[in-house]
């Protein structure tokens, strides 16, 4: 299956999160006008969040993307995991 | 610290976007003095922030039948809609020393010499967290950012008399952030200085050019040659395919 979520951020960036999934999440995609320092960890942020099952906890999905060496600007592990949850729901 | 102005050339939004990279990245190696840079476009185009989906901010027949370039920018942040003439766009490259380490304080910091010069043409704008240059009735711009080694890149576009019908043509904003009575919203979002001022695009464009040389060390400078060389190469190989521009 494939879905996704929109997650908007108070200070007014958007982020996007879609998912492809069966008992696993197999592909996401992160998309926004967030910021993110370095750029190019971007791949790790969305590899940060496959692999997990459906089931998967909103604490595991924050603990995951915290692990990623990145600097969120503009959004936070939490909103990231609550997107990708609201996506498979 | 002396800063080199650069106030000239106009370039398509590909080699625009690639100078970027070229300029952060000899900046970072020390070859580049730190430099303040005005952007000269040669027709309409989309800077698509670094992490937007293609197909989420751009209406695709609309660009592809009016030959509007869409570039992915190196820079995080929103899409733009930029007409030569229209905008005011600048890039400011400098160490990271220079920067405050808090990145919402480094953007209110790097817009603040820009806001003061607007005031003085007659401008009510403020800097609005975390990346706006706003006006009471709605956005007149926004900044981007980028860190490279010990190099920061902060580069802003500003509406001048921007075609904010056509904006929304080109844009899928209204779909996109507004939820109900989209069109209308979206338009009120954005705002135009020629609505307020009657300076012209050159005069603003002198007056920020005044007061960054009343705050820092500033001499008139030009783009290397091969800087510009460079930036050209990348731009045919990065900046003008779909696989960078529609990666996401």
């Amino acid at each position: 299956m494939h879905d996704s979520a929109t997650v908007k951020v108070p200070d007014g960036k958007l982020v996007e999160v879609a998912v492809t999934y069966d008992d696993r999440l197999t592909d996401v995609r992160v998309t926004g006008d967030f910021f993110l320092e370095p750029p190019e960890s971007h791949a790790a942020l969305e590899a940060a969040l496959e692999g997990h099952p459906t089931d998967v906890s909103r604490e595991t999905l924050v603990e995951a993307v915290e692990a990623v060496d990145a600097r969120l600007i503009g959004f936070d592990a939490g909103h990231l995991a609550d997107a990708t949850l609201e996506a498979i729901r | 610290m002396t800063y080199r102005v650069i106030d000239e050339g106009v370039y398509s939004e590909p080699v625009q976007q690639a100078l970027e990279g070229v300029l952060i990245e000899r900046l970072d190696a020390g070859d580049l003095e730190p430099t303040l840079r005005f952007w000269y476009r040669e027709s309409p185009a989309v800077a698509l922030g670094r992490f937007q989906a293609y197909a989420d901010e751009v209406a695709v027949d609309y660009v592809e039948e009016h030959d509007i370039d869409v570039v992915r920018r190196l820079t995080g942040g929103g899409a733009m809609y930029v007409e030569p003439g229209a905008v005011i766009t600048y890039s400011l490259y400098l160490p990271r020393e220079a920067v405050a380490d808090d990145i919402e304080a480094s953007y209110a910091e790097l817009d603040r010499w820009a806001i003061d010069a607007l005031r003085e043409v007659g401008l009510d704008v403020s800097h609005e967290p975390l990346n706006d240059i706003s006006h009471p009735d709605g956005k007149i711009g926004g900044a981007a950012q980028l860190r490279k080694g010990d190099a920061v890149l902060h580069h802003t576009t500003m509406s001048y008399d921007l075609d904010t019908s056509e904006m929304l043509r080109v844009l899928r904003i209204g779909e996109e952030k507004v939820s109900d009575k989209a069109i209308e919203s979206a338009e009120k979002r954005v705002a135009v200085m020629s609505d307020y001022v009657d300076a012209s695009r050159e005069e603003v464009i002198d007056a920020l050019t005044e007061t960054f040389a009343d705050r820092f060390e500033a001499e008139p400078g030009r783009l290397p040659d091969d800087v510009l060389d460079e930036a050209r190469r990348r731009a045919v190989e990065t900046f003008a395919t779909d696989e960078w521009n529609r990666q996401l």
